[in-house]
Order: structure tokens, then sequence, then C-alpha cells
């Protein structure tokens, strides 16, 4: 893949994640709860769990904090001495590891959703 | 990088100041190394050079290549800072030997040394073939459909004052590295194309008679290519020409995002 298209999609994580964040930080401070405390209970969690915006907030937020951040590691990686020289494995690393991470917090989401 | 400090005398007789002017010597502390020499092992070696009005830091060296050690061993050719040839490390900052002068530096010790990021041919001189071969891979030319064939161009190739200026300072360049030897990633990624041929891939991408742009997008928007710069800006705050490399940098990233010559 093209370096300005990994960039392009970056940009575009970015703004997910502010986007996200402020819908997630705004349904535990002030949108459907009486105050922060209280959206943390077990009882609220779980039932923000069985709306549709909560897991596709949370969806969102984890794919585009897990690309922001790996793509950030990879580019740190990358201006090492060994990173430089190995920049397939670099980015096949990072790659698999962004698929493992998005897919293990899927599952966490996906279990709590149903109740599993 | 010091090894070995001696401290050579400056002989009587050579080179000697006029009546006019005080006696004053210089310590010049010069880098001097042989990698292919069987006891090559790096180490300063200090020399006192004869001050005068006016004299640069490569007017120190061939003193001392005339009068102390013919062995010492520079690069330079134009001594007016036009072929970019003498580009080396003075008290630790990039420069050009010809067009630094002793008494800008304000010390009585100045230190010379090899470029960073470059190898080291021996003591001063360094190999500047990955630096010539990034230069070449950003095609550094004027790409047009008619090259290659022996066509004459059809018409006058004309430019308005506001397209020569888009690339203007670029052309500015003289190869002289010293953008390469102060960028940080450079220093760690041998393949990053560096700051010199990046501006240059701008240079010639922001040419209104340019059509290149296709090939030349392929060559910068690689993992080893123009996003890996983080902006550190040395390159510009080195180049001894006034060229601003980082903003080369900056603007062929733009283009490359957007898709299109920079035009």
């Amino acid at each position: 893949m093209r370096e300005s298209t990994l960039q392009r999609i970056n940009y575009a994580m970015i703004l997910a994640i502010f986007v996200t964040l402020a819908v997630h930080l705004a349904t535990h401070a002030f949108l459907g709860v009486s105050g922060y405390e209280d959206s943390l209970t077990y009882a609220s969690v779980v039932g923000r769990y069985r709306a549709f915006s909560t897991v596709l907030t949370l969806g969102v937020l984890l794919i585009a904090a897990c690309f922001h951040g790996l793509y950030g590691l990879r580019n740190i990686l990358l201006e090492t001495r060994w990173g430089a020289r190995r920049h397939r494995l670099v980015s096949t690393a990072t790659r698999l590891l962004g698929v493992a991470m998005v897919g293990w917090g899927l599952r966490t989401i996906v279990l709590t959703t149903w109740g599993v | 990088m010091a090894a070995d400090d001696t401290v050579l005398p400056a002989p009587s007789g050579m080179d000697t100041p006029p009546p006019s002017e005080s006696p004053k010597t210089i310590l010049l502390k010069v880098y001097r190394h042989n990698p292919n020499a069987n006891a090559g092992e790096a180490r300063m070696v200090t020399y006192r050079v004869p001050y005068r009005r006016g004299l640069t830091v490569v007017d120190a060296l061939l003193w001392v290549k005339e009068h102390v050690d013919p062995a010492l061993a520079f690069r330079y050719s134009c001594r007016m800072g036009i072929c970019g040839s003498c580009g080396m490390l003075i008290n630790g900052e990039p420069r050009l030997g010809c067009e630094t002068q002793i008494a800008e530096l304000e010390s009585d010790v100045v230190e010379v040394g090899p470029l960073t990021n470059y190898a080291v041919i021996r003591d001063i001189a360094t190999d500047f073939s990955d630096f010539f071969s990034h230069h070449r891979r950003v095609r550094p030319y004027l790409i047009r459909t008619e090259n290659g064939t022996l066509e004459p161009p059809a018409r006058e190739l004309t430019q308005t004052e506001a397209e020569k200026f888009a690339y203007y300072q670029f052309t500015m360049c003289i190869m002289c590295g010293l953008c390469d030897a102060a960028c940080p990633i450079v220093a760690f990624d041998r393949e990053f194309l560096g700051p010199q041929a990046l501006a240059q891939a701008y240079r010639f991408a922001a040419d209104s008679r340019d059509q290149g742009w296709r090939a030349r997008r392929d060559i910068v928007d690689t993992t080893h290519g123009c996003f890996r710069c983080e902006l550190a800006g040395s390159c510009s705050a080195v180049c001894p020409k006034g060229v601003d490399p980082a903003l080369g940098v900056q603007l062929l990233k733009r283009a490359v995002l957007r898709g299109r010559a920079p035009r």
C-alpha cells in the first residue's frame, strides 16, 4: 500500500477517534445517565452495550485507535536503524498485531452485547 | 572520535602574516582517519595555523596540507560557495569550508571533521555515492513526452514569473549535502531519499514544463520517501544557499496526498 494511502487513512482515523471518543465520554457524562459514577456501574455498562449506537461507537473507536497507535508504532520502528532495514517485517508485524487487537476487541464487544 | 591529540607548531618563515597584523595563530583540530589503512584508528590531530584576515577553514586546511602534512585529505574546488564540494563539520555544524571564515567562528580553536551521515573515505573526504544515487532516483530533470525521441520541440516552453517562482528557490541547490548531513532521519534510515533529493523532486514536479508527475510520485510515495520526513527542519537551518528543503518536502507531501502535481 502506498504511504500516502496509509497517511490518508491515518488522518481519517484521527478524526474518527475525536468523534467517537467525544460520543463515548458524553454517554458517560450527560447522555442518558445521571452522572459519571453511575455510568460505570455494571448494570449501566451492560445496558449500554445492548444499544446498537454504543456498539457502533466502540467498534469504530477500537479500529481507529488501533490503526492510529500501530501506525505510529510502525513509524517509530522504521526510524530505528533496525527497523529501516527491515521495513517489510515491521509493516507486516504491525499489521498482524492490528488485526489481532481489533479481533480481540470486537470479540469482547460482541460477547458483552449478546451477554455470552 | 578523538583518540590521539598532537599539537604541531607553525613552522617559522612560512605564510607569516604581514607586519601590520598581529602574529596570531589558531588551533585547527582535524579529524584524521584512513579506514583502508591497517592502523586506521580515528583520531583528532591539532595543528597550529597562522591566522590572517579573511582566513577560511579551507584556507587553513590547505595551509596544513602545504606546510605540515601533505597526506591530509579533504575535498574542495571553487572556493567560492558554488561547487558544493567542501562540506564538512566545523565546530560540530555542517558548513561549507570555503564560506566559513575563522573570524566568524569567534574561537581560536576550530574543530573540523567529516560530514555526519556519510561514510568516511579518508580524513574529511566523505563518500557521496548514496547521496547522488538518491538524487538520481527522483529523476532530477524535466520529463517530457518527447524525451527519448529525436523530435525537436514543437514550441517554446514559456513560463510566467509566478510559474517560475513556484520552484525557483530549489534551483539554488548546489548539492553540497549539508542538508542530508543534518537530517536525523538520514542518520537512521539509509534508504530514506533525504531532504536534498526530495526537494529536487518537488523542484521538478512544480515546474510547469514537467510532465513526469506520475513517475516521480511513484518514487517519493514509498516507505523511504517523503512521508518519512518528520519536519525537524535542520536541513533548512544548515543550507548555505538559503534553500528551504523542509518546505519542499512538505509541499511534496501535500501534492502526493492531493494526488496531483503541485501547480
